[in-house]
């Protein structure tokens, strides 16, 4: 997750040169007293998706130890297919932490919750946009 | 149902009044015949998921003035939450059991290790998760080993730090005079939430070796730990291993740590742990050999198929290197027996597991196998004296061939001897030790359970008479559960 913005406690982003009806509210559940920031990142093209290039939008949420959910909305977005990623940095080193098998250490999620059995792709993350659209993503 | 709090207020009331408890007189006076092991099990699903507050045991014969230090022991306890089961020995949650010996006097008390997993359910009155082989939907997120990890195996000191272990997760943290949880070991970053095995082996210099193993991630490979005599980490190694077969404990030798890869294979056919292990006959299993100076494989070396949990004494002699095993024809008793409602429960056979000896050629990769008629398992010995051929004092089974031992059984070195000590059929034997006082005398301790009476305790014997029974015990007006490892410290 590159080039993420500072945006702390957001709760509201517009990002689109472009005005748009669209949007996407995205609640992320399962915190269990895990202060910390979670990164997140909202993509729309899979090519980008799947090679790590930086995503159309991403977000800083900061976590504190009595929240279990959170929740942010992007505005004026184009309708069309979005994947939703982010990790919970709970020690603050802005990476996903990980042991030496790969299996994360610190908290992690994608749009419908895919991404069982290894990270998630474009496919099965997307979600389709259109109006008002909302999704929950639980913290794995 | 019988709780252990009842039970316990009930004990020291007086004693008499355990005679009455009704559910103790249920398991142990019911007028329908039932096989022992059916009694444990009873026992075994009504334990209270309450700590057990200290009392004092009644000492008898003679007990020695200067044995003085700490007897821990740790073993799967809460098998029931409400009207929900556990299916399987693994799964109960650890209970620490700590014995304080000082001045000729012994006083008990036990805690469950506090892990994520026990505080969760605990608050919640419920199971929230499935376990090694107990189906059930997850009721929580589950999100590493970690969250599962019942710390329910054994205890064990690794410089002045009491590590309770699982295997597939990390050691927890103990501490030593109140058997208050402290907290997840963490070795490195890097190493979070790693399999851990619960039989760490002590080096001649007071270092200390592990390994996990790895087969249940999806890898056929074992992580080689290696800790300073604090407990701390010195270096790791990712060794491959041939295939995904089952560990539970390992050996180390002057030169070499080894691997028993047993022809109980992973595979990936269930969500359950127990469930994806498949004992393959017709495949090898294969001893790994690895080199301490530089933790590469030296020799891995094919033997027919077999299964272990646990390892006796290990060490090299002429050239070879003497390994002695547990040693089971396959692996029914983990796949099928530790069910709580198999077969077994009801009073059929298991499987004997045969003291054996295997003396491996690093240099030939040829083996040769001296096995025994002695049916044991839990083998210890004098750690002190590492990698020197020496007596074993196991948990053994001579008529009783369910899943719980009946005597001790000393074997000497090269498997030609023994010497036993029968406790009977109402009684189960757990894993002894070789302690010693602070004179130096040795002796060797074991824990039993008495069914028939109602108590449990410490028995007490001469490592070099065994068969004379115990020279001093100390009784524990209650019955607490069957468990699986511990360690003694004179500290």
């Amino acid at each position: 997750m590159k080039r993420l913005k500072t945006i702390l406690a957001i709760t509201a982003v517009t990002f689109s040169s472009a005005l748009f009806a669209n949007s996407l509210t995205i609640t992320v559940t399962g915190y269990e007293q895990q202060p910390g920031t979670t990164m997140l990142e909202v993509h729309n093209n899979a090519d980008h998706y799947a090679n790590g290039n930086p995503p159309l939008a991403s977000v800083m949420l900061s976590i504190n130890s009595a929240q279990s959910t959170a929740k942010v909305t992007f505005h004026d977005l184009s309708p069309g297919d979005y994947a939703v990623r982010l990790f919970h940095d709970e020690n603050g080193n802005k990476q996903m932490d990980s042991n030496v098998l790969g299996i994360p250490t610190e908290s992690y999620g994608f749009s419908n919750n895919a991404g069982s059995f290894g990270p998630a792709s474009f496919d099965d993350a997307k979600v389709t946009v259109a109006n008002a659209t909302t999704t929950q993503i639980n913290l794995k | 149902m019988l709780s252990r709090r009842s039970f316990l207020q009930a004990s020291m009331a007086s004693a008499a009044s355990l005679a009455c408890t009704p559910a103790l007189a249920k398991i142990i006076t019911t007028s329908h015949p039932r096989s022992f092991v059916e009694s444990v099990r009873e026992l075994m699903f009504a334990q209270s998921s309450q700590d057990i507050a200290p009392s004092q045991l009644q000492t008898i014969g003679n007990w020695p003035s200067d044995l003085t230090g700490s007897l821990y022991r740790n073993g799967a306890t809460l098998f029931k939450r409400g009207e929900q089961l556990q299916d399987h020995w693994f799964d109960g949650d650890g209970m620490i059991h700590g014995y304080k010996i000082a001045n000729g006097k012994v006083t008990h008390q036990a805690r469950y290790v506090k892990t994520d997993k026990f505080n969760k359910e605990h608050a919640a009155k419920q199971f929230l998760y499935a376990g090694a082989g107990t189906k059930r939907e997850n009721l929580a997120r589950v999100t590493n080993s970690d969250t599962v990890n019942t710390a329910n195996t054994s205890i064990q000191k690794l410089g002045n730090r009491y590590f309770a272990m699982w295997e597939a997760g990390s050691a927890v943290e103990i501490d030593p005079d109140t058997l208050q949880t402290k907290g997840y070991v963490t070795l490195a970053p890097e190493l979070k939430h790693m399999p851990f095995s619960a039989h760490p082996v002590q080096d001649g210099n007071g270092e200390w070796w592990n390994f996990g193993n790895v087969a249940a991630f999806g890898k056929p490979m074992a992580i080689i730990y290696h800790l300073d005599t604090k407990g701390q980490l010195k270096r790791y190694q990712m060794i491959d291993m041939p295939d995904s077969g089952y560990m539970h404990a390992f050996a180390v030798t002057q030169q070499y740590i080894v691997l028993l890869n047993t022809a109980c294979k992973y595979t990936n056919r269930s969500t359950l742990f127990v469930e994806n292990f498949e004992f393959q006959a017709d495949n090898a299993s294969q001893f790994v050999i690895v080199d301490k100076a530089d933790l590469t494989v030296k020799k891995v070396i094919e033997i027919p198929s077999n299964f272990v949990f646990h390892f006796g004494g290990a060490y090299e002699e002429n050239g070879e290197v003497v390994v002695n095993v547990s040693e089971y024809q396959n692996s029914d008793i983990m796949i099928n027996d530790m069910y709580l409602n198999s077969d077994l429960s009801q009073g059929s056979l298991r499987q004997a597991s045969y003291y054996t000896q295997y003396r491996l050629s690093v240099t030939s990769g040829q083996f040769k196998k001296i096995q025994s008629n002695w049916d044991v398992e839990f083998p210890q010995l004098d750690w002190q004296q590492s990698y020197q051929a020496q007596t074993t004092y196991t948990a053994g089974a001579l008529s009783r061939k369910n899943l719980f031992a009946h005597a001790l059984v000393s074997i000497n070195a090269d498997l030609s001897k023994a010497q036993y000590y029968d406790y009977g059929n109402d009684t189960i034997a757990e894993e002894p030790l070789l302690i010693r006082t602070q004179s130096g005398r040795k002796l060797v301790s074991q824990t039993f359970i008495n069914l028939k009476d109602a108590m449990s305790g410490i028995n007490l014997f001469e490592p070099e008479a065994i068969q004379n029974g115990p020279i001093a015990s100390a009784i524990n007006k209650q019955l607490i559960l069957p468990g699986f490892h511990g360690c003694f410290s004179n500290a």
